[in-house]
């Protein structure tokens, strides 16, 4: 355990390196940091190549294309694949930059990468309806003192320990 | 590592009571020079009287003409389903859900356009958009369907679809194809064409 | 003064670059903090590793505070800032929602990312299935319409809302938050280690 907290940053520092990063984003760019804007452009934008027709008749991706720019001029497309850089970085200075799939020892690898894909249903479509995602919608909406922010985090959080003990297999 | 964390909470505690006890700070930036001379430099927020007259004559119900004159004045004419809005109102709180929202296309006018440039640069200092400026005001309005010259031989077939278009919205307006005698700039109480003001209640829906 | 793209410091080009040096800072902290291993950040809910919630509050804090002292030297116009805009019915609902993702995938969208660089195919799936949410969303969107755009409450502050000064809002927050760091280590080391 010792060698195990060596090993990740100090959760408190890292929490004020993260509120300093926020600040700075909110400085330069007046919003904070998000990531589900950021799949959700690609999404309308990859629709939009593949199924024009499609996205011409759907309301949903009408006011998408018609209110956003193009995902490489989209700002959130750039956080994001900024943060692909800097977990690389930071994984590779680390040394942990491995293949794998990490998983409770009670289920199998199978059963994890169908869970997760599960959750990222979820999320992808909760995000959506709630107009952003944990970072986008909570850290960064707690940051702007915004009440939908607050509302959204304690959700998460409130659903989360409510269905931890039907789901306590997955994990422990 | 007790100790530490002590430590820090404190100060975390001591900077949040001197947050505490700072005056709230009301930065007032009333005109933001860069921002405000790029919109002004900006010519979309002008609309042109044809495309006014086109939102008019297809009754178009997401174009929503805003009458920024007095009310007096708005009683004595004003164009077909226009809201009034007086300039010296604009910011109240009762217009706000028809100024703030992204839906429906405002097109502000006055006589001229003093008082609805005006109204829009106090709409886009609020941050609000879909707000436009009828280009010239009423008197460009009444100017260009109520005396428009029929075009010379000579011109191209744009004037010619132009003019075909402005005597259409003058017969819309008048119910003549006759170019009325009068060289008067105010239009005259006989125009009134008054459709029913049912938009103010569209636009609550959203 | 800031946020400079508001005051055409920085132009569209200029914020886009911003955006992506904050996002690699944001992933840097995130994986630096322990926010690619799908494991630790679960044992929030079962109590065996809170590093979420102190990473998540002591950020949320931080940043808060921090935007309360630049207003307070005139570095930064609040009123500048973007609020979410909040939709009581819409933002309720998505929170159950994407907790159920949280508590089911174990990642959220940005530690996913994250996650998936650093060689997690779990987390390779997550992403996958962030895409088909959206897609299903987009799909089903004219159906519960009204739904997302109901009740609409604007950009509203908490503050605002309470009817009290900013900074005296923070300073609870920050009591609130080192109460539960506090609680939260107490259970950490109450609770059976769970190996990862």
């Amino acid at each position: 355990m010792i060698e195990k907290s060596k090993k990740y940053m100090n959760p408190y520092l890292a929490g004020v390196i993260m509120g300093l990063i926020i600040i700075g984003s909110f400085y330069l760019t007046r919003e904070g940091v998000g990531a589900s804007g950021a799949f959700k452009s690609v999404v309308v934008s990859g629709v939009k190549a593949i199924a024009p027709g499609h996205a011409e008749s759907s309301t949903f991706y009408q006011n998408y294309i018609k209110s956003h720019a193009h995902p490489l001029q989209s700002r959130l497309v750039l956080l994001v694949l900024g943060i692909l850089v800097g977990g690389f970085i930071s994984g590779s200075i680390m040394g942990r930059l491995k293949f794998k799939i990490e998983h409770s020892p009670k289920i199998s690898s199978k059963t994890r990468i169908i869970v997760a894909i599960i959750g990222g249903v979820l999320f992808g479509f909760g995000a959506s309806l709630a107009r952003g995602c944990t970072s986008g919608a909570a850290l960064t909406g707690m940051v702007s003192l915004s009440v939908a922010g607050f509302v959204t985090m304690i959700f998460i959080f409130g659903t989360g320990y409510v269905m931890a003990y039907f789901f306590r297999k997955l994990w422990l | 590592m007790r100790k530490k964390y002590i430590i820090v909470s404190v100060i975390a505690i001591s900077l949040g009571i001197i947050l505490a006890i700072l005056p709230a700070k009301k930065i007032r930036t009333e005109v933001r020079p860069n921002q405000m001379l790029m919109e002004l430099l900006d010519e979309t927020r002008y609309m042109s009287v044809d495309k006014v007259a086109e939102y008019i004559v297809e009754q178009n119900r997401f174009g929503l003409l805003i009458d920024v004159r007095t009310p007096e004045e708005y009683a004595e004419w004003s164009l077909p389903g226009a809201f009034n809005i007086p300039f010296d109102s604009i910011l109240s709180p009762n217009y706000e859900y028809i100024l703030n929202q992204d839906i429906y296309t405002n097109i502000l006018f006055s006589n001229g356009t003093t008082y609805s440039s005006q109204a829009w640069m106090l709409l886009k200092r609020k941050g609000y958009t879909n707000n436009y400026i009828m280009k010239g005001g009423l008197n460009n309005f009444i100017t260009t369907f109520l005396t428009t010259q029929y075009p010379l031989e000579s011109e191209s077939n744009e004037t010619f679809d132009l003019y075909q278009f402005r005597n259409g919205v003058r017969q819309y307006f008048t119910g003549s194809g006759e170019i009325p005698a009068s060289n008067e700039q105010e239009p005259k109480n006989e125009i009134i064409i008054k459709k029913n003001k049912k938009k103010e209640d569209d636009v609550g829906g959203c | 003064m800031g946020p400079l793209t508001e005051f055409g410091i920085l132009n569209h080009e200029g914020g886009i670059l911003a955006a992506f040096i904050i996002g690699i800072a944001f992933g840097f902290i995130l994986e630096q903090a322990g926010f690619s291993s799908s494991r630790k950040m679960a044992g929030v809910f079962y109590g065996y590793d809170f590093v979420v919630l102190k990473v998540f509050f002591t950020a949320a804090v931080t940043g808060a505070a921090g935007l309360l002292f630049l207003n307070y030297f005139e570095l930064i116009d609040l009123s500048q800032i973007y609020v979410n805009r909040f939709f009581p019915p819409a933002a309720i609902a998505g929170g159950v929602i994407m907790g159920l993702g949280f508590i089911i995938g174990g990642f959220c969208p940005g530690t996913s990312v994250c996650a998936a660089a650093i060689g997690k195919i779990d987390a390779m799936a997550f992403v996958g299935g962030i895409i088909i949410g959206i897609i299903i969303f987009a799909e089903t969107f004219p159906l519960f319409k009204n739904f997302f755009n109901m009740n609409p409450k604007g950009n509203i502050k908490l503050t605002e809302l309470l009817g009290i000064k900013d900074g005296i809002f923070v300073l609870f927050f920050i009591i609130i938050a080192i109460v539960v760091f506090f609680v939260s280590s107490k259970i950490e080391k109450k609770v059976k280690k769970v190996e990862y």
